[in-house]
């Protein structure tokens, strides 16, 4: 299961093949962002700062786990 | 800890109201409840709402018609929708505390979640039950009988409750950037669907994204 913090929707929880492919039911995952913390780089976001990661590269580079117990 | 849930009737008799017969999926929402509320030590990295829930009854669902720009071409909806997913309002003592999505087009089993598609929790679920409370004071006594549904439009960050009679069709919105950021209670706009945003407008800047 995957815990997603939606500005509209609130916070929301669905497995992860459904996030992937079926967000609020016509919804499919196309891109990625990631935000590292502005404060590691002193101040403002910069665009250096964004990488764009999938998930199972957040897995292999350790960022994201999956445990068993939860499905993943 | 195993989720055990009451499945209630939307309403007994309603005269103006005619709900779809949707179906009772009580034990997958249970399951995936039971999975979620194993997994509510996760922190939301927003500080969003509390994740906890001890949820104790699931009402009758609510046939939802999530719908892209395509199908909503020049503010109107296209004939022969079909219902995308069935929503369940979920209930803690008196306070509706979140919804639960289960899909049209799957099978529901009770030994999977093959069917299940979301749980949210907090405002949403609030709104939604100010908007049936609204249509059940208005038209409860009716001679004109409504369909109840939900409209849902991803693109324009819209909900309604949509009540489709034979001539026409009328909307309480529920969920809009502007309802969930104050204290206004959701009322009934007929011209919902005329007043949305022009489409064109709402391709947002993103940047520059990585293709997954």
């Amino acid at each position: 299961m995957l815990s997603v913090d939606d500005p509209i929707h609130r916070s929301t929880t669905l497995p992860e093949a459904k996030f992937r492919t079926k967000y609020r039911s016509n919804g499919r995952w196309t891109h990625s962002y990631f935000v590292t913390n502005p404060s590691a780089s002193g101040g403002a976001i910069q665009s250096a700062d964004l990488r764009a990661f999938t998930l199972e590269e957040m897995a292999r580079e350790g960022i994201l786990e999956f445990p068993e117990a939860l499905g993943g | 800890m195993r989720v055990y849930l009451n499945f209630r009737k939307l309403w007994e008799v309603n005269m103006g109201i005619r709900k779809s017969t949707g179906p009772d999926a009580t034990q997958l929402v249970e399951t995936a409840l039971t999975e979620i509320q194993d997994a509510t030590n996760i922190l939301s990295p927003l500080g969003g709402e509390e994740r906890a829930m001890e949820p104790e009854e699931l009402l009758e669902p609510l046939p939802v018609y999530s719908v892209s720009l395509e199908e909503l071409a020049g503010h109107e909806l296209r004939p022969n929708l079909q219902p995308t997913s069935w929503r369940y309002l979920i209930w803690q003592g008196n306070e509706p505390v979140g919804t639960a999505d289960v899909d049209a087009d799957e099978l529901i089993e009770e030994d999977s979640l093959a069917a299940f598609n979301h749980v949210s929790r907090g405002a949403p679920a609030r709104l939604l039950n100010q908007a049936l409370l609204l249509a059940e004071e208005e038209f409860e006594h009716s001679d004109e009988q409504f369909d109840l549904r939900i409209l849902e439009i991803p693109a324009l960050n819209r909900v309604a409750l949509w009540l489709q009679s034979q001539d026409r069709q009328l909307f309480i919105p529920y969920i809009r950037p502007d309802l969930l950021t104050s204290d206004q209670p959701p009322r009934i706009e007929p011209d919902f669907l005329d007043a949305l945003p022009d489409i064109s407008d709402q391709t947002p800047d993103k940047g520059t994204p990585t293709e997954q």
